[in-house]
């Protein structure tokens, strides 16, 4: 008999699969150029993450704002900036920063 | 791997070719999907993006050497509610 109900958990599960077989395709099309392609497959997989309380992965293989997927040098310029890395989309100008360095933990 | 499991799975990016359609002109299509909405699919066929609704067509699936047929009724929502939805 066809199963009707699916728990929440295997839905993420498969949910986090689909996610990450669109990033391969994304990174695919990011490649051979078809940049419109591959900012439709992150949105796609940016839609799943919300509907199925995925912790989002990928965070920096697509631009937050107009989610183009990265493929430097093309799209992306990527510099260390007092500490951080500052990532900028050459597609819509956006910076995405992140530290360099994990942070000091007191005392240790 | 059941019908009904490979329903929730991601179809972007496998072959397909469509078995049945009302409109005959669909039967010839057969390529990759590039893309998913509600009520379609885009299949790239012969360097050409086909538009092809889902509502009439039952597609046959190939996932290396697995194949599977799927009536579009069946698959009739969005991407990301397949999932759920799929019974």
């Amino acid at each position: 008999m066809a199963r009707r109900h699916l728990s929440r958990s295997d839905a993420r599960d498969i949910a986090e699969e689909r996610v990450d077989r669109l990033f391969e395709l994304a990174e695919k099309e990011g490649v051979a150029g078809n940049d419109e392609r591959a900012r439709r497959y992150v949105g796609l997989a940016l839609k799943m993450n919300e509907r199925h309380k995925v912790r989002a992965r990928h965070k920096r293989k697509y631009c937050p704002e107009c989610h183009v997927y990265f493929t430097p040098p093309r799209n992306v310029r990527v510099r260390t900036r007092s500490g951080n890395v500052a990532m900028t989309c050459l597609s819509c100008g956006y910076v995405l920063r992140y530290p360099l360095k994990s942070k000091k933990v007191e005392g240790a | 791997m059941k019908a009904g499991d490979f329903r929730r799975r991601e179809l972007i990016g496998l072959e397909v070719e469509i078995v049945q359609a009302t409109c005959a002109s669909y039967l010839e299509i057969r390529g990759k999907v590039v893309d998913e909405t509600r009520n379609t699919f885009v299949i790239e066929h012969e360097g050409a993006e086909k538009v092809v609704p889902k509502e009439c067509c039952e597609f046959l699936f190939r996932e290396g050497s697995h194949a599977f047929k799927v009536s579009g009724k069946d698959i009739k929502f969005r991407p990301e509610d397949r999932i759920k939805k799929v019974r």
